[in-house]
């Protein structure tokens, strides 16, 4: 019996010196279950779905791209933190700072990697749904590439910025958290936003990835030309203006203070 | 060359500073040792030089770069040796975690793979080379780490306890190979709790305490520093009743006039700590008149571990 205690105690000593994620852990379960209420509500629909008919109407389609988009999503977000994180483990994040490349340089060509790794399993997603679920998918493919691009460097800012902060952190940042968070609850990855209250609807009009959600399901189901898609891409376009030196900036200022205080290779 | 100039660094959650105003200077074809107990600040100093730490104050070069301002022709310059274990790719053989790094250190593919297998053979990794780092003993990696700092033939090595954790065999080796380097007129910063190691190798050494570099000289100049020779007694072994007594009969004889006397006896040897005005010839003339037959006598100098306890006493 004791030493089951040592166990817990052991748990319970890890998860309370890792405060913030503890706390980001706690608030993520709530806002799990308002999501899955609203998803809840947009199910309750039963056959018609009117919400997605600019969609083209099918639940599978929209769902699936919705699931995608999360991965894109997470890729940019976390394959820095997460290249960083996993250096910082393996012992050989200040072996591979002894070249001349920089760290920037480097998360990106780690980030690379993750990036098609995401892609060839939306792929497969994508055939899952052709070939399984005989969906017949009007796909403007370019229009999706570069859809997805602008997404992925937009979002690649804040991953950035995120990577900055957890170089200083450790562990539990908050960037990501947010980002995610409002993300999956607001942009309408698993319901429309109309089933949003007005006030949530307005933060939603807020984020990039409402648009990038909205202009890859037009240019994938509905065969969208990027004229058509042009205001989202412009605000995609513009928020990778904005995040990418900005991310650059906060990795910088993240990094050198973790070379100021020594805490570089720490975790 | 390494050029350090008052560089002091403090760590945001320790009260005490890692390292306190410390200066030197380690020439071309020379190799300077830095000794010091646990959290002296070695690695502390070998990080900065590496540029992953930035000092809170004080200014140094590295083959004439500053480490603030022009970091990455420092690391251009170095080849490091970082103390840890790990630092390599689990899953990647010897081989593939050397050509990773050697990339990203920006060697060219072609140079690579000759460089690759010349190093391996050289840390006496050639047969090992294809077998997954995992795999690896605490030695095997070690000799990889120190493979890995030799891939890019740099002017300055930073080598932090290069040898620990490694057999008396592998440890000659690498020994063999730090006097190579330096006979090749590289720069040498060799960090080592190994005293022998560092009086072999060093041209100068250097000893931290608390952060502070509290002595700087050659072995030999640190050795005299301290002014310590031991006598060395060696008795002809007999009856134990009899040598206890005539024993305690000398030590009685030996502090008559001289009660701070330092001397221990272990068996059939005595040691006697000789100090400025320790009568050499009193002492042989009271043990040659004991009753007990030498057989050995030697006078012996202050170790370079001598030195260090004596300068890290207190820490």
């Amino acid at each position: 019996m004791y030493r089951a205690w040592l166990f817990i105690k052991r748990g319970l000593i890890n998860m309370f010196s890792y405060k913030t994620a503890l706390a980001l852990g706690i608030l993520g379960s709530l806002v799990g279950i308002v999501q899955f209420t609203f998803m809840g509500r947009f199910l309750s629909e039963g056959n018609t779905f009117s919400a997605i008919g600019q969609y083209g109407g099918n639940i599978i389609a929209y769902l699936i791209i919705g699931s995608a988009f999360t991965a894109f999503l997470g890729v940019s977000l976390n394959s820095f933190q997460g290249a960083i994180r996993s250096e910082q483990q393996m012992g050989t994040l200040e072996h591979l700072l002894m070249g001349p490349t920089k760290l920037e340089l480097l998360l990106i060509y780690s980030g690379a990697w993750t990036f098609l790794n995401t892609l060839l399993n939306v792929s497969v997603l994508l055939a899952v749904i052709v070939l399984v679920f005989g969906i017949s998918l009007e796909m403007n493919l370019v229009g999706a590439i570069v859809v997805l691009v602008l997404t992925v460097l937009g979002l690649s800012g804040i991953g950035l910025m995120s990577a900055g902060v957890i170089m200083v952190t450790k562990v539990g940042d908050p960037i990501t958290w947010i980002f995610t968070t409002l993300t999956g609850l607001l942009s309408g990855v698993l319901f429309p936003i109309q089933y949003l209250p007005i006030p949530l609807r307005a933060v939603s009009y807020l984020l990039p990835t409402t648009y990038a959600l909205d202009a890859l399901r037009m240019t994938l189901i509905r065969n969208a030309s990027l004229e058509q898609v042009l205001p989202q891409l412009v605000i995609l376009a513009l928020t990778a203006m904005i995040t990418v030196p900005l991310g650059f900036c906060v990795f910088h200022r993240g990094f050198n203070k973790a070379r100021r205080t020594g805490t570089l290779a720490e975790y | 060359m390494i050029s350090v100039n008052s560089i002091s660094h403090i760590y945001s959650r320790k009260p005490q500073p890692a390292l306190s105003e410390v200066s030197f200077e380690v020439g071309p074809g020379s190799i300077f040792g830095l000794l010091g107990p646990n959290g002296a600040g070695k690695t502390t100093m070998v990080r900065i030089l590496s540029t992953l730490i930035i000092p809170t104050s004080g200014k140094a070069k590295v083959n004439g770069y500053d480490i603030r301002k022009e970091e990455a022709k420092v690391r251009a310059s170095l080849g490091v040796v970082i103390g840890e274990e790990r630092a390599f790719y689990y899953r990647l053989n010897g081989f593939q975690n050397l050509e990773f790094f050697g990339g990203i250190l920006g060697l060219n593919r072609k140079d690579l793979r000759r460089r690759i297998a010349e190093k391996l053979e050289l840390v006496g990794l050639e047969d090992d080379r294809k077998l997954p780092f995992m795999k690896y003993s605490t030695g095997m990696k070690k000799k990889l780490n120190i493979a890995r700092a030799l891939l890019v033939e740099p002017q300055v090595y930073l080598l932090d306890e290069p040898n620990s954790g490694i057999d008396p065999d592998s440890a000659v080796r690498i020994r063999e190979l730090i006097l190579d380097l330096r006979k090749k007129g590289k720069t040498i910063l060799l960090t080592t709790h190994n005293m022998d190691e560092a009086d072999r190798l060093s041209d100068v050494i250097g000893i931290l305490r608390q952060g502070r570099l509290v002595a700087v000289d050659t072995p030999g100049n640190l050795r005299k520093s301290l002014k310590r020779r031991v006598l060395k007694v060696e008795f002809r072994e007999e009856d134990l009743t009899s040598y206890k007594s005539k024993m305690l009969e000398l030590s009685g004889r030996l502090r008559r006039g001289e009660e701070t006397l330092d001397a221990t006896v272990k068996d059939f040897l005595l040691t006697i700590n000789l100090r400025d005005g320790s009568g050499i010839n009193r002492i042989l003339n009271i043990i040659s008149t004991s009753g007990l037959e030498v057989t050995s006598t030697r006078i012996e100098e202050a170790s370079l571990e001598d030195v260090f306890m004596e300068t890290t006493k207190g820490r």
